[in-house]
């Protein structure tokens, strides 16, 4: 156990670049900047606010919904070919989502092949996909699979014996599961779903592809159109807020129930009558279709013609350096989380307390919002770390912390202090007591940490792009030079490879997750 | 409501985990089923109440049967309640919930008085709205039994339903639940380790090693009439006491016994109310080990052939490790197991 | 073949773990490198770059990111940048890093010979390199070229539902509406966006590429794009239905921005990046960095890639660029209150 001081050492350390970014906004608000605030007030933030609170409210039940009930599908039934979704779900979280956006748009808007031949076969026509409900759709289903992942985990981890008590209380497999077993696993769900609804409130790549505006696209509109950072901090600080609003929604929500560890056997899945089972299969096959298959298809149609124009040697360097920043970024936060949760655990100075919830608050902060509010002071301050990656990194775990951290948090809350307390008497120490009685019942959360992570910080775009360092070139930075000028195409190319890196940690995840027998 | 197994046989995968029970119990009995961590006893139960399907034989509730080789009544069909092992009462209900988690179907007034019944039943007015989590180990185990019995089920099946409760709350609700379950007329199968439990409720006993049920009989008649070794040594203390028979006189190293039909080898089951302390006892052996037990004391006594032996004293014979002691056989019934 | 990529992979590996920094590269110790910050994209620039280090010893290293992020890290490195260059693919960003004291003026006969006057800042501290015509595009079977005229015509009613346009959150409409507003000032300005507004057949898109194909698809059948796209589209299918009016041909002429290139105020190698811009400007250089993404040279002497020449010539606006980025955020409040997205 970290002494007290070190734990709210600890917790300090781990928040200050957030504290920093967050003071920068909040700072914004008392900087004068003209009327572009009240201009964007005028004509764009009332529909912007609204776009964003639909937007966040229906991804996060679409994506809670969807995970949920694909994760208890996997979990607690037998159906043909549970055992590939079980971990080929996890796969559309190697798409970015902007990839998903712009091949929705290319093969769904009134222009794509498939509707101009429907539309001239049949008469077919539907609501364009360029819009809220279409952004709404893309975003589900890139983010679903955090819910999946961590119900999935938390479903499996709840004890048969719950299911068993209730089924000999008179409730069917069904009922019992709906009654008992989805409370259990809620506090698992809210904790995804709030990193679905951050992930969404800062999300530009696909609503920027769809053309819909929200609050990150009146901030980029105040920065990038009317040259007003600090409007678009000023925003960027109601993304905040809102974000707060959700974390602290989510703490209260989450606070109703708190359940230890089950012991006992876990669970055992059953299997589905036929036509059922076959139902299931579809539906799961059409998920994994429409979110993955479908878009990787069409990248590589795209990245058919490109193939050899644009695949050569450059491409090792890309895959290596993807593959060295998420891994190594993953890696820290993964740490630096782990040890968070430890620290607040044992934290009892009041700063600590306070200030932690804020570490993760950096999720909610459009990418180039954090790194440029946190790019300005650290360069100021620390020249010298110029052309270096540490201000690049720095920026990854002040975003990214969130995603790393819920899953660890919530391993952690689920052993119970008792074994803390059992270890402590038996004279073990801090080390001894983490390799022989943490790690081993929380590896799997942190292993599904860091994949999240991974999966996350290969995609990343706006903090590489402004920190990294000369000619440091990624395939995420590969699709951004592609697509800057429309060449979706080409881009096809980049994006594949990066969907296909981020295929094997997710393999590699599914097969270290927790299994019932 | 009457149970009665005919040649259980159970099996996951390829381990065969129960063969051949077969018991009966009356209706409004208690039956216990004793027997060392493994041999099956949770499994009997987890076959009765429907959440494993057996493999061969019958399971015959009222005049019902409710599970064979081809066919498995559902668990929340059979009526049948369950107090597992740690309880698994629903973390995130509160107490009164969970007493009425299983009364769904009744209306809801009727629901209330019975959830009010069992509360006054088990003694826990004023924590309705506890979690469980916030109640001790006693409370939570209450609760469960209340959970259990306010659907009023046709038969009860308990899974050490005292393990993780102290020796004097163990004997405190032995009792009261003995009363409560033979007041309510419920038949009842409870699976326990320990045997002061199991003489404490049972009506019928029952011993199981391996998968087997070795004895099922009236408490007393396991105590006193083991059938096999394992039973005696099981149930009770005791010693095997080897003699050898000869004209109708088993010869041990503690004297002769009378026995008509005493022949060859055997062993003699000794309990050890079967010695009696006498100091004018021609049969003298040493104190290795005593337990003074409140009423009465316990000693180990070793004698010459190193053989170890237990005797009961009255508590006021006060004697020390070291010294010896006299006594002499004074069973009224013997217990033979021939040797092969 | 095998040895190199794996030498390759362990130099990267071993530069982002060891350092945390890029390794200087030998070549850097001949002359003094010049680093340029640029929003235009690696495959765009740096085969110029690198027959440019061919042509003079002069190293170039670059990074590329949006405009508007550059100059936020071009301000917060301050004195300690090691930029020399700053690239973007707009006038308005240029003006806006010039405004904010971020780029130097600097004086070149060769800079003054080759770019007209209107596609260079004022105070020279930037100068247009390539120059992308902004024009209306139609489908010549449903849309009668005699109908065309102007940007503003596009408001009249009788193209009601006929209209395409991109997202107005794409700096090179809010351009184009700058210069408007130079041109005809703001109320007129809205006026011609609200018509606009009123006349499109589908919301807004997020590209030109999607503006075109709509056209082509027949969702409408005029829009107003960056000619260099359907240049692109055109390579790919030659038959791509959609062709280019050059647009205000009797007024004010086409819209033009520019892709362009200013020292930084705290460059270390201003030379090195004078030079590099002096031999951007003209000759074989300015012919491939206008003709590798079928943009316009600058330079009139430089010769025009054939496909984009097929297009016609055009009179292009003769209002200095500048005033793009100078009324880019007045532009943008128009866009705003006609209620284009």
């Amino acid at each position: 156990m970290l002494a007290r001081w070190r734990a709210s050492f600890v917790i300090l350390l781990a928040a200050a670049p957030a504290v920093v970014v967050l003071l920068g906004l909040a700072g914004a608000w008392l900087t004068p900047a003209g009327d572009t605030l009240q201009h964007q007030w005028r004509y764009l933030l009332p529909d912007a606010a609204r776009n964003t609170l639909i937007l966040v409210m229906t991804v996060a039940l679409g994506a809670a919904l969807l995970g949920t009930a694909l994760a208890a599908l996997v979990a607690l039934y037998e159906f043909p070919g549970r055992a590939f979704f079980s971990w080929s779900l996890l796969l559309p979280l190697s798409i970015p989502g902007y990839v998903l956006a712009a091949v929705f748009a290319g093969s769904l808007d009134y222009s794509s092949p498939l509707y101009s031949w429907l539309r001239e076969q049949f008469g077919w026509q539907w609501p364009s996909i360029r819009s809220l409900g279409g952004a709404a759709l893309v975003l589900m289903l890139t983010l679903f699979p955090y819910v999946y992942l961590i119900a999935r985990v938390a479903f499996e981890s709840a004890a048969q014996r719950y299911l068993e008590a209730a089924s000999l209380l008179g409730r069917t497999r069904r009922q019992a599961t709906r009654e008992v077993l989805l409370p259990l696993v809620l506090p698992a769900v809210l904790a995804a779903t709030a990193l679905v609804a951050m992930e969404t409130l800062a999300d530009f790549g696909v609503v920027a592809a769809l053309n819909v505006d929200t609050l990150t696209t009146a901030l980029y509109r105040a920065w990038y159109g009317m040259f007003s950072l600090v409007t678009a901090q000023q925003v960027a600080g109601l993304l905040v807020l809102a974000a707060l609003l959700l974390l602290a929604l989510e703490h209260r929500a989450r606070s109703w129930v708190r359940v230890r560890e089950a012991s006992g056997p876990v669970l055992q899945r059953r299997p589905l009558p036929a036509l059922t089972a076959a139902l299931a299969t579809l539906f799961a096959s059409s998920i994994l279709g429409i979110s993955f298959a479908w878009p990787v298809m069409h990248l590589l149609s795209w990245a058919s013609a490109h193939l050899t124009a644009d695949l050569d040697a450059r491409y090792w360097g890309y895959f290596v350096r993807s593959l060295m920043l998420a891994g190594l970024g993953a890696l820290l936060i993964v740490s630096i989380s782990t040890l968070f949760v430890y620290a607040r655990r044992n934290a009892v100075g009041r700063i600590a307390r306070v200030v932690a919830p804020f570490a993760t608050a950096g999720y909610a902060i459009p990418g180039a919002v954090l790194a440029v509010g946190l790019f300005a002071p650290m360069t100021q301050a620390l020249p010298w770390l110029q052309g270096t990656l540490f201000v690049l990194f720095v920026a990854y775990i002040t975003r990214f912390f969130a995603v790393g951290h819920a899953p660890i948090a919530a391993g952690l809350a689920r052993l119970p202090t008792a074994l803390d307390e059992s270890a402590l008497l038996l004279g073990s120490r801090p080390l001894e007591r983490w390799q022989h009685i943490h790690w081993p019942l929380l590896k799997g959360s942190v292993a599904a940490a860091f994949v999240l992570t991974f999966v996350d910080l290969m995609k990343e775009l706006p903090i590489t792009l402004l920190t990294r360092p000369f000619g440091f070139e990624t395939l995420a930075i590969r699709v951004f030079e592609l697509t800057s000028e429309g060449e979706w195409e080409r881009a096809a190319v980049p994006a594949l490879a990066l969907v296909l890196a981020g295929l094997w940690p997710l393999k590699w995840l599914a097969g270290r997750m927790p299994h019932a027998t | 409501m009457r149970l009665e197994l005919r040649d259980l046989h159970f099996r996951r995968e390829a381990t065969e985990i129960l063969r051949g029970v077969a018991l009966q119990l009356e209706a409004g009995d208690i039956g216990v089923l004793v027997g060392s961590s493994g041999c099956g006893k949770t499994t009997t139960l987890r076959c009765i109440a429907g959440l494993e399907p057996i493999t061969r034989g019958e399971i015959q509730l009222g005049d019902r049967v409710v599970s064979s080789a081809d066919h498995c009544l559902s668990a929340e069909a059979r009526r049948v309640g369950y107090v597992m092992q740690d309880n698994a009462l629903f973390p995130h209900m509160s107490v009164a919930d969970n007493i009425r988690f299983g009364l769904r179907k009744l209306a809801r007034d009727e629901r209330e008085s019975r959830v009010a019944d069992m509360l006054a039943l088990l003694g826990l007015r004023g924590l309705e709205q506890r979690l469980p989590q916030d109640l001790s180990g006693g409370q939570q185990q209450r609760v469960a039994i209340a959970r259990s019995l306010a659907p009023q089920p046709d038969l009860l099946l308990m899974d050490e339903p005292f393990s993780n409760l102290d020796a004097r709350l163990r004997t405190e609700l032995v009792g009261e639940l003995r009363d409560l379950l033979k007041r309510l007329f419920i038949t009842t199968l409870v699976v326990t380790h320990d045997q002061h439990d199991a003489f404490g409720l049972a009506d019928r006993l029952g011993y199981m090693s391996e998968g087997r049920l070795e004895q099922w009989d009236s408490p007393y008649d396991v105590y006193h009439r083991p059938r096999t070794r394992a039973v005696a040594r099981f149930i009770g203390d005791g010693v095997m006491l080897p003699a050898i028979g000869k004209d109708g006189l088993w010869h041990t190293e503690l004297g002769a016994i009378e026995d008509p039909v005493a022949e060859g080898a055997a062993e003699l089951l000794l309990r050890p109310d079967d010695l009696l302390h006498d100091d004018h006892s021609p049969t003298q052996a040493r104190i290795v080990a005593r337990v003074f037990r409140g009423a009465d004391f316990l000693y180990t006594v070793e004698l010459p052939s190193g053989l170890r032996v237990l005797a009961l004293a009255p508590s006021h014979h006060d004697h020390h490790v070291g010294e010896t002691l006299g006594f002499r056989l004074a069973n009224d019934h013997l217990v033979v197991f021939r040797r092969d | 073949m095998r040895f190199g990529s794996c030498t390759h992979v362990v130099s990267t590996v071993l530069a982002a773990l060891g350092l945390f920094a890029t390794l200087p590269s030998s070549a850097a110790k001949a002359a003094e490198p010049v680093v340029v910050y640029s929003a235009r994209n690696e495959q765009l620039i740096k085969p110029i770059f690198d027959r440019f280090t061919a042509e003079s010893g002069i190293p170039v290293r670059f990074t590329t990111a949006d405009a508007a992020v550059l100059i936020e890290r071009l301000a917060a490195e301050g004195k300690n940048s090691p930029a020399d260059l700053l690239m973007t693919v707009d006038a308005g960003e240029l003006w806006n890093a010039s405004n904010r004291g971020l780029l130097r003026p600097t004086r070149s006969k060769i800079l003054e010979a080759n770019i007209p006057a209107t596609l260079r800042d004022p105070g020279n501290r930037w100068v247009g390199l390539s120059q992308r015509a902004r024009t209306i595009v139609y489908h010549p079977s449903r849309v009668d070229p005699r109908t065309l005229s102007t940007y503003e015509a596009l408001a009249d009613p009788v193209w009601k539902a006929r209209l395409c346009l991109r997202s107005s959150k794409k700096v090179y409409n809010q351009s184009l509406v700058a210069m408007m507003i130079k041109a005809r000032g703001e109320t007129a300005t809205e006026t011609t966006l609200r018509g606009w507004v009123a006349n499109l057949a589908a919301p807004p898109f997020a590209n030109d590429n999607q503006v075109m194909e709509a056209i082509a698809a027949g969702q409408c059948d005029v829009g107003i794009v960056n000619t260099y796209y359907l240049g692109r589209m055109l390579q790919k299918q030659p038959e791509f239905p959609v062709k280019v009016f050059w647009a205000n041909q009797r007024g004010d002429g086409t819209h033009v921005n520019v892709s362009g290139a200013g020292i930084t105020r705290h460059a270390r190698n201003p030379a090195g990046a004078q030079a590099l811009l002096e031999w951007l400007s003209a000759g074989e250089a300015q012919r491939l960095f206008a003709g590798s993404n079928m943009e316009y040279p600058v330079n009139p002497n430089v010769e025009i890639d054939p496909l984009v020449r097929s297009w016609g010539s055009f009179t292009p606006s003769r209002i200095n660029i500048v005033e793009a980025g100078r009324r880019q955020a007045t532009a943008v409040r128009v866009m705003d209150r006609a209620g284009w997205r």
